[in-house]
């Protein structure tokens, strides 16, 4: 069974970043598998320009920061392989692959999760109709696969998300009827509302979607206004003729992985739900296991690349290529690369990330 | 609908074209590209009926995360569409 | 969630809430003896009465004589618990013990055997290649053994209803409460203390499966009970039957008889497809006191159910989880049952072995009648604590 010094589940922005990091600090065998034929993660559907400084890669598109970041992996010798699911974490740090039919395992010293997450829905009558997608599918339905699954789309949920997968959306050439959101402010940055307000769509906030009606495929959507409790106002229904409903309302860690492994696990609901413990160094309560992403909590891409760096430093300390000095030195670099992201508005971050760090303390794995 | 045109993505690169095949009727699609866009460009929405209610289902997640979008390929069921490319003579069904 | 206060003082305290705390908490209840508190220290059905592998069955070969009447009184009551428990618990009949050619005599001995002791209802020899005709999606040896009762149930939705009825009808199930001790004065159980509080109480009962022995410690008994893993695999819903009985053992594994001497891990070829269409696949057998699922265990399973059910391949059918538990293995193969000498009050129920589903409630009624007219001893001799050591 062939042992890897560092194995790196998931191919994105965070894992990417881990692998980087450790090779840079140089551990010798490294991994990454991802399940699909092209490394990136989400960043492969980003064709909107990323903020923040040089270090998150600032004034790019996501499309190209997912290929330079490739490339930096290939060119440090980051063994990687596509098209391969991990399907399985072993005792033993044994980790299970499937890949072109056959199923096989190896051995690393060091694990690092980021598996990214799923896309919420939300459970209204019609809910399940062919039309009704995730802001995410859609977004990779026209910008990686170049097809639009449909003209007139409701979009439902106004963080950034919603506001920059709409404003794709009008790029690709279909119509966005309105944008509605349960609460009462627009959950976006004011420079992604304004890029579609411009283009008249509105934003209907403290709307919530009642019903989705059609036979085989979406025809109408039914919005309601809700009052400050979130109660649906009784007469205040709109209805809205589109052949698409696209829901972002957030995501929810992927951390099926992390809970096989015994990991013990917090339910914090401002990053998203159930999500393992972490370390300031993203380690688990699973010794030589690492998490980083947004399957370790969501954020975004940008505190991705940051934390799977994190990671990555870490596990390069933990097998001996960095000293402790050193490696404390450029995780602080790191993490001042957070700040930008958990701060003002995104301050509850900070707060709920603390939570995740405080509950690791004196817990071991679960599975015994 | 295909977009040809996008002014991020610029205009459609020429494509191989091959011919697959659902429930009687040749499609053409690109090679490389996933079945369920394929199909999504023919304006084809209802992928299968659910076992219970023979209720509609379609595209959801897109990535090959939610198996929304299950079809039979080839014979096999429960395929999942958006992440399994289409190739020259493929057969697709709607699975019940 | 507020806790609900502990009650202080009660006649029977059951310790450990699957298929076993969960019955005698029923039987108890329906005999009018409601002055009952349940305490698990998870939630019902946490451990293996939730995890396993859905037999309604007892051990055939070797015969057990001292089993059967447990396993009679279940077989007698499952037909009726769904509706009496008010949920579908999916008893499925019938249960195959396949048999090889050169185990068909000893096959015919121990049918022969169960008919003399008064239990031949519903077992009978198969003719040669008729358990061909029963499964035809399977490739088994050719000759069988029907017990037309046996077969499978759905465990966890089983004892879940069990315990859920047993509150309905007043008695005080207590979940997420662990017991930390208990306490003895003058050869009598008094009272166990739990991370909640103390509750008093006439008898105590130990029904904690493969932690019988952590219970046994806090009253200075040795209980000789270890554990076996055993690993499951769980298909995809299917719209086709490919498993046509209840349950289907191979002859191999009744041999075996949990026998862990050899220290490695076995893989057996048992089968079962549940009401909604799942296949299980079992089962590996190992020695083992954690619950990691291992892929040496998934691959040994999946390559042999291919071999059984070769249609599995043809139709690609997908592996949706796979699961651990763990047995509670006695020296003897028999349950532990009834009174401890010495200690009054203390009442064992564990040490099931692989059979706790299927027998685990005909125990129960034969404890809560003990406990109803206050006997002495357990009425099945082999079955009682004393032939292990007595209480000092």
């Amino acid at each position: 069974m062939e042992t890897y010094e560092f194995a790196v589940v998931g191919g994105g922005p965070a894992g990417m970043s881990g692998a980087i990091e450790a090779a840079k600090a140089g551990v010798q065998k490294i991994a990454i598998f991802d399940e699909n034929p092209t490394l990136g993660g989400q960043l492969v559907k980003q064709t909107h320009k990323f903020f923040g400084g040089r270090e998150h890669r600032a004034g790019k598109r996501g499309i190209d920061i997912a290929s330079a970041m490739a490339k930096e992996c290939h060119g440090l010798g980051i063994d990687v392989m596509k098209d391969t699911v991990v399907w399985g974490i072993f005792k033993g740090n044994t980790v299970a692959l499937y890949n072109e039919g056959k199923a096989q395992r190896l051995t690393a010293k060091a694990i690092l999760l980021a598996t990214g997450a799923s896309e919420n829905n939300i459970a209204c009558p019609g809910w399940t109709l062919p039309g009704v997608l995730g802001a995410g599918g859609i977004q990779t339905m026209m910008n990686v696969h170049r097809v639009l699954p449909g003209n007139r789309i409701l979009m439902v949920g106004s963080g950034n998300v919603g506001l920059i997968v709409s404003y794709q959306l009008l790029q690709a050439g279909a119509k966005v009827v309105a944008v509605i959101d349960i609460l009462p402010r627009i959950g976006g940055y004011g420079v992604h509302a304004s890029k579609i307000t411009r283009l008249s769509v509105p934003i209907l906030t403290s709307h919530s979607l009642k019903e989705i009606i059609g036979k085989d495929r979406v025809e109408a959507a039914v919005i309601i206004k809700v009052d400050s409790k979130n109660k649906p106002i009784p007469g205040t229904e709109q209805r809205f003729d589109v052949d698409t409903v696209c829901l972002s309302v957030g995501l929810s860690p992927l951390a099926e992985l992390a809970w096989m492994c015994g990991c013990k696990f917090l339910y914090v609901p401002e990053l998203g739900g159930w999500m393992p413990c972490r370390s300031e160094k993203m380690e688990t309560s699973v010794p030589g296991i690492y998490v980083a992403g947004d399957g370790g909590g969501i954020e975004e891409a940008s505190t991705a690349m940051m934390t799977g760096a994190i990671a990555g430093i870490a596990v390069a300390e933990s097998l001996g290529y960095l000293t402790k000095e050193r490696s404390e030195e450029l995780r602080k670099e790191k993490t001042k690369g957070l700040d930008p992201f958990r701060c003002k508005d995104f301050g509850f971050r900070r707060v709920a990330n603390e939570k995740l760090i405080e509950n690791i303390i004196g817990s071991k794995g679960v599975r015994e | 609908m295909r977009i040809l045109e996008h002014p991020i993505l610029g205009k459609m690169p020429p494509r191989k074209v091959v011919k697959i095949e659902m429930e009687g009727r040749v499609l053409e699609a690109f090679e490389g590209e996933p079945i369920a866009a394929a199909l999504t460009a023919h304006g084809i929405c209802v992928f299968r009926y659910t076992r219970v209610r023979k209720e509609p289902r379609g595209i959801s997640c897109a990535i090959g995360q939610c198996t929304d979008c299950v079809m039979v390929v080839n014979g096999i069921p429960n395929t999942r569409t958006c992440v399994t490319r289409v190739e020259d003579g493929m057969k697709i069904q709607r699975q019940e | 969630m507020l806790k609900e206060e502990l009650k202080r003082r009660t006649e029977v305290v059951i310790i450990g809430g699957g298929i076993a705390g969960c019955s005698l908490a029923y039987c108890l209840a329906k005999r009018g003896i409601t002055d009952v508190v349940l305490v698990e220290r998870k939630e019902l059905a946490s451990e293996s009465s939730g995890a396993n592998f859905a037999s309604v069955m007892c051990t055939m070969i070797p015969l057990r004589p001292a089993l059967l009447p447990l396993y009679s009184r279940s077989l007698d009551a499952f037909p009726k618990l769904s509706e009496e428990l008010g949920r579908d618990i999916g008893y499925k009949t019938p249960r195959l013990n396949a048999l090889t050619e050169e185990a068909y005599e000893a096959g015919e001995k121990y049918v022969k055997q169960f008919e003399e002791l008064g239990f031949g209802n519903g077992f009978r020899m198969l003719a040669k290649n008729e358990i061909n005709g029963m499964e035809p999606n399977m490739v088994l040896a050719p000759h069988g053994i029907l017990d037309l009762r046996g077969g499978q149930v759905n465990p966890l939705y089983y004892t879940t209803a069990l315990g859920d009825k047993a509150r309905e009808l007043g008695v005080k199930v207590y979940e997420n409460t662990e017991v930390v001790g208990i306490r003895c004065e003058k050869g009598h159980v008094r009272l166990i203390a739990t991370d909640r509080g103390e509750i008093e109480s006439t008898y105590v009962v130990n029904a904690c499966g493969a932690w019988a022995p952590r219970i046994g410690a806090m009253v200075g008994l040795r209980i000789p009970i270890e554990t076996l893993k055993c690993q499951v695999v769980v298909s995809e819903k299917l719209t086709e039957t490919y498993v046509h009985s209840g349950s289907i053992t191979p002859i191999s594994y009744l041999l075996a008889d949990m026998d862990q001497s050899e220290g490695r891990m076995h893989c057996f070829g048992l089968y079962k497809q549940l009401k909604k269409g799942e296949l299980l696949i079992g089962i590996t057998e190992e020695p083992g006191n954690d619950k990691w699922v291992t892929f040496e265990a998934m691959e040994a399973l999946a390559r042999k159910a291919i071999k059984i059910i070769p249609k599995i391949k043809d139709q690609n059918v997908h592996i949706i989880s796979s699961y651990a538990n763990l047995y509670a293995v006695t020296p003897d193969r028999h349950a532990i049952l009834g009174p401890v000498d010495g200690l009054q009050g203390f009442i064992m129920n564990c040490g099931y072995n692989d059979y706790g589903i299927g027998t685990g409630y005909g125990a129960a009624e034969f404890l809560a009648e003990m406990i109803l007219n206050d006997e002495k001893s357990f009425p099945i001799e082999e079955l009682r604590f004393s032939r292990f050591s007595s209480y000092h």
